[in-house]
């Protein structure tokens, strides 16, 4: 049945966005503050999908009764013309089915180290202005994230402004030939609202063995801030105390 | 390349290519949705009564519908489809299809929200209203034969016979409502996919450093902004805040040019047109905004301080 196929196809569409927002994988894709949408569209989905397969009932209904009320009849055949278009063709159905195909075959994973390559990076400061926020600027030193720190630089001319400054912050190891063997990047994507506006930023670290730090290594960074330098820029750098080795937050990105 | 990097490539692809199309795809099943509805409930003579004949008047109404129909650049396409096929005049359609995503209620909130009252939400209102209000009138010549994909046609004539039955109640109306949304959503699905595989292909071959590399220059910078708005392909409702983290780098002009042209075309919109237009019409659907924002871009930034 054709409505048959077409309720199918809804209904793994419903399935594949519902099985993001149960196994947490959402948020490797959108900004939070759009789940809701995802949400209504599992809901809307399933709807259409019901739509489908009702009529399909009909149609079959329809076949297997001799006797058929002559004003549905022609409301049926006046239809027919209106489907005849809308014969899904086998290349349409695998171009609709492909972001479901490609979301179970592929593994999910947040934008990581390699993506950075062709990004442009903020590091120690943010290249570009972002919505300021008042309630985030007013955290303590302890509660403060990687972009909040950034945007804390952001506001002052002197990078030594922060020396002796303590952090505790989380984000994935990103090195490059730029980082000698005692220092890495401290990395995390800034999202507003999907991965096409990622934006990674990064904070230098100082930590003697870095070069033992893969790529993509999730870490816990504590230490105090000192006045350094990256690529010939100067800025606060983050003096390691204690690196631990963590899980990738439920959150990997960061959303301004 | 070692075969890590190309596999570790290929997931950064997928990655951003579901990305765009689980953030899009609940406004082009909700733009689906409002099609499905008007096909049903909405007969061709209510609509036929107050479409105005005049062109002017017509790509008024057109460039201010956005207003009524709230949707963006995704839900904008199946919309315009099927007030075509139920007899919409020219340039009320194309004046609608380029003005909508940004003239209305949940998009002016979201600029307001990234860049308050100000020339830029002032500058995006008025300047995506004057084009497409511009486009429109150069449409409204074109006749649907030479405009329309054969299908988009074949409805139009099916719509445009007699019909005297009356209008459906709810009950019976919506399964048939649900199932032509249905329809129309599995239509513009696939040139969803397609245009979201194309934008995060670019993204994942082409280095951002290419364009940022030119955003100094006042003229080749508002070129730089209207390419990252085509390639990224970012909805309507949210693409305020994304341009806002361009602002240090490039000149108020040409984030006014990406805030003004990325709505009305970007790659996921181009292969959705390509849904209801022949492939000409769709080449001027892009080019004449392209070239209209691209102007205002390059005249703001030569002629104007503040946008310098």
């Amino acid at each position: 049945m054709k409505n048959g196929l077409k309720g199918l196809v809804m209904l793994s569409l419903a399935y594949f966005l519902f099985s993001r927002i149960t196994n947490g994988t959402l948020f490797f894709y959108i900004n939070n503050r759009f789940a809701w949408l995802t949400f209504l569209a599992v809901i809307g989905f399933f709807v259409v999908a019901l739509g489908y397969l009702y009529r399909a009932r009909l149609v079959r209904d329809m076949l297997d009764t001799t006797e058929e009320d002559d004003h549905d009849h022609e409301h049926h055949a006046h239809e027919h013309s209106h489907d005849h278009e809308h014969n899904l063709s086998r290349v349409g159905l695998v171009l609709v089915m492909l972001p479901v195909i490609l979301g179970l075959v592929v593994p999910a994973s947040p934008l990581g180290a390699v993506a950075m390559g062709n990004r442009e990076v903020s590091v120690g400061r943010l290249s570009s202005a972002m919505a300021p926020r008042e309630s985030r600027m007013a955290a303590s030193n302890r509660e403060k994230n990687l972009l909040d720190w950034l945007m804390t630089f952001d506001g002052s001319a002197d990078p030594a402004a922060f020396d002796g400054q303590e952090a505790k912050l989380t984000g994935f190891v990103y090195r490059d030939s730029r980082h000698g063997d005692d220092s890495f990047m401290l990395s995390r994507f800034v999202v507003s609202c999907c991965v096409a506006d990622a934006t990674p930023i990064g904070l230098i670290v100082q930590w003697p063995d870095a070069s033992a730090l893969a790529s993509d290594q999730w870490v816990e960074v504590a230490g105090h801030f000192k006045a350094g330098a990256f690529d010939g820029r100067s800025m606060p750098v983050l003096m390691a105390d204690e690196i631990k080795p963590t899980a990738m937050p439920n959150q990997p990105y960061l959303f301004p | 390349m070692p075969t890590t990097l190309i596999l570790e490539r290929f997931q950064t692809f997928v990655t951003i290519f579901l990305g765009i199309f689980i953030e899009a795809v609940p406004f082009l099943l909700a733009g689906s949705l409002v099609s499905g509805f008007i096909e049903v409930f909405l007969k061709r003579e209510t609509l036929l009564r107050f479409a105005p004949r005049q062109p002017a008047v017509a790509a008024l109404m057109g460039a201010s519908m956005g207003m009524i129909f709230p949707v963006c650049e995704c839900g904008v396409v199946p919309v315009t489809r099927r007030l075509y096929q139920k007899g919409l005049p020219m340039p009320v359609g194309i004046a609608f299809l380029l003005a909508a995503p940004v003239i209305n209620p949940v998009v002016i909130l979201s600029t307001y929200a990234a860049f308050g009252w100000g020339p830029m939400l002032w500058g995006r209102l008025v300047f995506t209203f004057l084009i497409a209000f511009l486009v429109g009138l150069i449409f409204a010549r074109a006749t649907p034969q030479e405009t329309f994909t054969p299908a988009v046609q074949q409805q139009m004539q099916v719509a445009a016979l007699p019909d005297a039955s009356p209008r459906p109640s709810l009950r019976q109306g919506t399964p048939r409502a649900l199932a032509a949304a249905g329809d129309d959503f599995l239509d513009m699905a696939r040139y969803l996919v397609i245009g979201s595989l194309l934008a995060a292909a670019m993204q994942t071959l082409v280095p951002q450093s290419t364009l940022l590399a030119i955003g100094a220059n006042p003229v080749l910078s508002v070129v730089a902004m209207m390419l990252l708005a085509f390639v990224l392909s970012i909805c309507s409702t949210v693409d305020a805040f994304v341009a806002l983290a361009f602002t240090g780098i490039f000149t108020p002009a040409s984030i006014l040019a990406f805030l003004v042209f990325g709505p009305m075309v970007d790659i996921k919109s181009m292969t959705m047109f390509l849904g209801v237009f022949q492939r000409r019409k769709v080449a001027y659907l892009v080019l004449l905004p392209a070239s209209l924002a691209l102007l205002l871009g390059v005249f703001l930034s030569l002629n104007a301080g503040a946008w310098r």
